[in-house]
């Protein structure tokens, strides 16, 4: 063989592996109850969810989490106000026995356009201010505080309005294929079409909900998988009740059926499905009410998870 | 072997080729026509097999400025003057269409009228020359922090002021194959494409990054700073996700808006933009409740006008010459004008999105002198954008 072609070969199998053999990889999410945390902030319930809330600003507290797979991840928070003339502000630092790793922010809009009676509104936001942290295996702490300013693009401090509350921390991993870098978003089950009701803002929740309170009443979605990989469906359910949800994932590459029990509780749970593999493609998921007993949904993620490599 | 090797480098030539198409991140598909605006075109360099990008320089672009009274009509022939819808997309595309909502009309008020927001029948028509041309679905959306009745009905304007009864009557003639929707409720993931600012990246909805065929319908829009125009390319601030961004996407704003506007297009790489001007906004717009004053066009050259191009830089170049008339100061290069002086659309020029040059775009349709007008720029010394 000429020596001169060698070269042209290796660049050639480097192509090939950046193109077809390079895997989608993505770390499982992260959630820490904000209701766990340490500090200043109270612990209470809010609209049924069990939080960590703050009247008072740079107050803080903070959350332990352990970073077992290294990795970049975005992290966004569930909170809730009522704001209604000035604009509440999360912070957060993210550090470890080395220091400050990361700093971060978020200002949410307020609520203006509801009306006055209204109980507020949850917001899923993100902290992170760059497009994602890199996170080093090992513990990690999240401390976090708030305060209000006059406007979003105003600097100058006002005195808050009323409490701003945590539900959740999410570490959410950004999915890496190649070159190629994406952050996966949550499902909205209002989206869906069939039998369940759909409430555009729900007064008692303080969010956008689908709920069902009979039996067989259907849901389906759509959903757009990005890469082939091992999923877990997550979702922010209420069933004050012991429930039970038939999930079917459906496409074009097959279809997948499992069933989700609930254990009732009084305030919001936070569940999560058995491990399915899923082609790249498009979707629908099904959900069944398999019980009569009343339930409502906020929000759903299917993410990645590795678990299944252990 | 050689010819093995030879073999092996043209098919990753052309595997590249189909996955820079693919990934949007530079570009689109080559283009077949003289007056697409850019490309990426990779060459093999015989002494090494390496793969080097080309850029190609721009040729020509064309913009399409029709006026008249019936809104719908004047779209599909502004549309036509580019050569027809087909030329645009082809058969069972997916197409995004980016509406210019933003949140007018919370009030009570009519955006519409107000010439906050892109006309429904604007919309409509151009939804309607996709579904014509073959696209398999037709998804109008935007990107919406509030709940979403609010933004796309109900108190916002008339009901069905927005797009939505006419998508209705759409769908009815055609199946259902156009859809009204809010991102944030629809966006399954972000893609993360490369921007020049301190974000390093921005986070685009997979709906928008992965449609095969991107529209942007704004309203002909003078806007406070830090922009004087509202346009084509600003209107996608609307797909950004103000769960990342903050509502209204402060975090951009932070990391300097004009490079992330370039940064967003050459991401999303747009196909075609329309511009309504049925209705506009003069003064501090964007909307009514920022200071705006409605324009009722007609009523200003005796007809409404749709003015639409497949280059964003030279179609919002060309809308901005139109309502500037008298603005000053302007370059020397009179071939620039108020264009160079707005700082997204000559860093969009600068960085080979499109052209601004007066010389390189043909117009077709109304010539431009009959048209232009001068509208009340922004009071808050918004103009020029100094290079």
């Amino acid at each position: 063989m000429n020596k001169k072609m060698i070269p042209n070969i290796f660049y050639s199998a480097i192509f090939l592996f950046n193109l077809f053999l390079t895997p989608a990889y993505s770390n499982p999410i992260l959630v820490v109850n904000a209701d766990s945390s340490t500090g200043k902030w109270s612990k209470g319930v809010i609209t049924g969810r069990e939080v960590a809330s703050a009247n008072k600003p740079l107050i803080n507290s903070e959350v332990q989490v352990y970073i077992e797979n290294p990795g970049k991840y975005q992290l966004f928070s569930y909170v809730h106000h009522n704001y209604r003339e000035t604009i509440p502000c999360i912070y957060v630092e993210l550090y470890n026995d080395k220091g400050v790793l990361y700093r971060g922010s978020h200002r949410i809009e307020n609520i203006w356009y509801l009306d006055k009676d209204s109980p507020g509104r949850w917001f899923m936001v993100s902290l992170t201010q760059d497009p994602y942290w890199e996170l080093p295996e090992g513990n990690l702490t999240i401390r976090f505080w708030a305060d209000a300013v006059k406007s979003i693009w105003s600097n100058d401090k006002a005195s808050m309005e009323g409490g701003i509350s945590i539900d959740k921390f999410f570490l959410i991993p950004i999915q890496e294929s190649g070159k190629n870098l994406s952050l996966p978003w949550l499902i909205y089950p209002e989206t869906g079409n069939g039998t369940w009701d759909i409430s555009d803002y729900h007064s008692g929740y303080a969010t956008n909900l689908a709920e069902s309170s009979k039996n067989a009443q259907m849901l389906t979605i759509s959903v757009d998988i990005s890469y082939p990989d091992y999923f877990r469906l997550w979702g922010s359910v209420f069933s004050s009740l012991d429930n039970s949800l038939g999930m079917t994932i459906w496409g074009n590459k097959g279809e997948r059926k499992m069933e989700v029990l609930i254990k009732g509780r009084d305030n919001w749970s936070f569940i999560s499905s058995d491990l399915i593999y899923l082609d790249q493609g498009e979707y629908k998921i099904t959900l069944e009410h398999t019980n009569s007993n009343p339930i409502s949904i906020d929000y759903l993620m299917l993410l990645a998870d590795k678990d299944h490599q252990g | 072997m050689k010819i093995f090797v030879k073999a092996i480098n043209i098919l990753i030539a052309v595997l590249l080729i189909f996955k820079f198409s693919k990934n949007k991140v530079e570009a689109s598909n080559p283009p077949a026509e003289e007056n697409k605006y850019s490309s990426i075109l990779l060459s093999l360099d015989k002494k090494t097999g390496s793969i080097i990008p080309v850029e190609k320089k721009i040729i020509n672009s064309q913009v399409s400025i029709v006026k008249g009274n019936d809104l719908y009509s004047i779209t599909r022939k502004a549309i036509n003057l580019l050569g027809g819808m087909k030329t645009i997309v082809k058969k069972g595309d997916k197409v995004f269409i980016k509406p210019n909502y933003v949140s007018g009309g919370l009030d009570g008020h009519d955006p519409v009228a107000a010439g906050e927001i892109a006309h429904p029948e604007v919309v409509a028509s151009v939804a309607e020359e996709c579904i014509k041309a073959g696209a398999k679905e037709v998804v109008i959306g935007e990107w919406v922090e509030r709940p979403v009745k609010i933004n796309f009905g109900g108190k916002e304007g008339k009901e069905g002021a927005q797009v939505k009864h006419l998508i209705d009557l759409l769908n009815k003639k055609y199946g259902k194959k156009i859809f009204l929707i809010n991102l944030m409720e629809h966006t399954a993931y972000f893609r993360y494409f490369p921007s020049k600012t301190t974000l390093k990246f921005l986070a685009i909805p997979n709906l928008v990054a992965d449609a095969d065929v991107v529209i942007s319908i704004p309203s002909l829009k003078t806007h406070h700073k830090p922009s004087p125009v509202s346009l084509g390319m600003k209107n996608f601030m609307g797909i950004m996700p103000s769960v990342l961004y903050g509502e209204p996407r402060y975090k951009l704003h932070q990391a300097g808006l004009h490079q992330v506007l370039v940064d967003i297009n050459k991401a999303i790489s747009p196909d075609l933009v329309v511009i309504s001007a049925g209705f506009g906004m003069e003064g501090r717009g964007a909307s009514l409740f920022l200071g705006g004053k409605s324009v009722d066009i007609s009523k200003r050259i005796g007809g409404s006008l749709v003015i639409a191009g497949t280059d964003p830089v030279a179609t919002d170049a060309t809308a901005t010459r139109i309502i500037t008339k008298d603005w000053n100061p302007l370059p020397e290069d009179q071939n620039l004008g108020t264009p160079w002086y707005v700082n997204h659309i000559r860093m969009a020029f600068e960085q080979g999105l499109g052209t601004l040059d007066s010389s390189k775009i043909l117009i077709l349709g109304e010539k431009l002198d009959n048209v232009k007008m001068n509208w009340e720029c922004s009071d808050d010394n918004v103009y020029p954008e100094l290079p």
